[in-house]
């Protein structure tokens, strides 16, 4: 669950982003965050899982204020898909993308093995393992991303515009992964400008963002 | 607020000034040419605290320099001593600061730069008869410094998400995942720098052999007193450092 109670973010003294948001995401809800450019939706993604933070309200991940935390504690209850997957890349190969953060804090498991190999055939990388990632598509970029989060077991899921520029049978996939994360309890906050994201049947919430402030639609 | 006088008088004080800085042997002389160059970022209207500020890494890590080579540098009279031996001397402290003032003075020259935009630094560099595709690359590569910053912050946010606490970990680890860092963030400005190399082709750059512009620099008065009176005063200072010893 993430609260944020009263937040207030301002880049600058003259652009005030977000004003006064109160609102509280649950697991096992799947919320659509749509609104223009720069009605700061990224901001309040960012805000959420401690990207981006302010002195101006409260926010709290699963009852525990998040500036008592650092990203790396905050993201084992929340993971954020960055617009741009390429962001989130780092290792020679797909395979040890998955498994270098466990490499270096000293706790690869043969079961973190196993997770890794059971994520690439859920996105349907197998056939990658051993391919640079930055050498492939930008939809198998954008699912390669998505395992890395989900080789933590996160509960609750950021997505910044998940879909833009993708191909359709990608998107279906990544919309299909998302529909059956949420239910099988996970939460989901989805920036998009895909005012008709198809809730199918999950209990979905439409959000908009407009001059700072967030609306239920 | 842009600066109002030409492009090449800018980097003419950006070139004697750094100049100075090198060739100046004592701290009197780096001390007078630091604070020629302080009077100048004032004249053009820099903060230098700002500039202190903006590069805050840069000048911790020139203090550390210093503050290593006051404790390594031997000769001179003693100034701290432990248990006999000789921890800071007056050549090392003198050194140390002549240091500190060489590179401060440098980051305030580079300063100077900014009061033009990137568009009137490349003309300027045309205009000094540097070929138009090298002056255009370096104000690329400029623009591609605090893009690049900017991209490397952001790995470190995205490494800090995948559970990674760079601070805790042990200095080789922290080598490779900067390794890890570094590939895709080098890899990332290559391909930026080929699809603004493909997308300028296609907007016909390079298609003609002569280039006219909208704005043509030409020298004012004011450029030409503040060209003499920097270049009298450059010479002035490169005679008394050296002619007079």
């Amino acid at each position: 669950m993430i609260e944020l109670i009263d937040v207030s973010f301002a880049y600058n003294k003259n652009n005030m982003v977000l004003r006064n948001i109160t609102y509280t995401f649950k697991e096992g809800v799947l919320y659509v965050l749509g609104g223009k450019n720069g009605s700061g939706k990224t901001t309040m993604g960012k805000l959420m899982c401690g990207l981006v933070k302010t002195k101006q309200g409260i926010v709290k991940v699963s009852g525990t204020n998040i500036y008592k935390k650092t990203v790396g504690e905050i993201s084992e209850h929340v993971g954020y898909l960055y617009q741009n997957p390429d962001l989130q890349l780092f290792a020679p190969t797909v395979y040890e993308e998955l498994v270098f953060p466990y490499e270096l804090n000293g706790t690869l498991t043969y079961e973190i093995k196993e997770r890794a190999e059971k994520l690439l055939q859920v996105f349907k990388l197998e056939d990658k393992k051993d391919t640079f990632p930055l050498l492939m598509s930008l939809g198998e970029r954008q699912r390669l991303a998505l395992a890395t989060i989900m080789m933590r077991d996160t509960k609750f899921i950021i997505f910044d515009e998940p879909t833009s520029s993708i191909d359709a049978e990608c998107k279906a996939m990544i919309h299909e992964f998302i529909l059956s994360f949420v239910e099988n309890g996970g939460g989901a906050f989805i920036i998009s400008h895909d005012e008709d994201f198809n809730l199918n049947g999950v209990n979905g919430m439409n959000l908009r963002m407009e001059g700072g402030m967030l609306y239920e639609k | 607020m842009k600066s109002r006088l030409d492009p090449r008088i800018t980097m003419l004080f950006i070139v004697l000034t750094s100049t100075l800085s090198v060739l100046a042997s004592n701290v009197y002389w780096l001390l007078l040419v630091f604070l020629l160059t302080l009077l100048l970022n004032i004249v053009f209207r820099l903060n230098p605290l700002k500039t202190l500020y903006r590069m805050r890494r840069l000048v911790s890590m020139i203090i550390f320099i210093a503050f290593f080579q006051s404790l390594t540098t031997s000769g001179g009279r003693p100034i701290i001593t432990l248990l006999g031996a000789n921890i800071v001397t007056s050549k090392g402290l003198v050194d140390s600061l002549s240091f500190v003032l060489r590179m401060g003075n440098i980051m305030l020259a580079v300063m100077l730069g900014t009061k033009h935009d990137s568009r009137d630094m490349i003309d300027g560099l045309a205009k000094l008869k540097i070929p138009y595709e090298l002056a255009f690359m370096t104000g690329i590569a400029l623009k591609f410094i605090p893009l690049f910053g900017q991209e490397f912050a952001d790995r470190i946010k995205a490494v800090s998400l995948r559970g990674i606490n760079i601070k805790k970990l042990k200095l080789s680890k922290k080598i490779k995942i900067y390794s890890h860092i570094l590939v895709p963030a080098i890899s990332g400005s290559i391909i930026k720098s080929r699809d603004i190399a493909s997308s300028m082709e296609t907007r016909g750059f390079r298609a003609y052999p002569d280039r006219t512009n909208l704005r043509v620099l030409k020298l004012k008065l004011a450029d030409y007193i503040a060209m003499i009176i920097a270049s009298s005063i450059f010479l002035l200072i490169i005679y008394f450092m050296f002619a007079r010893r």
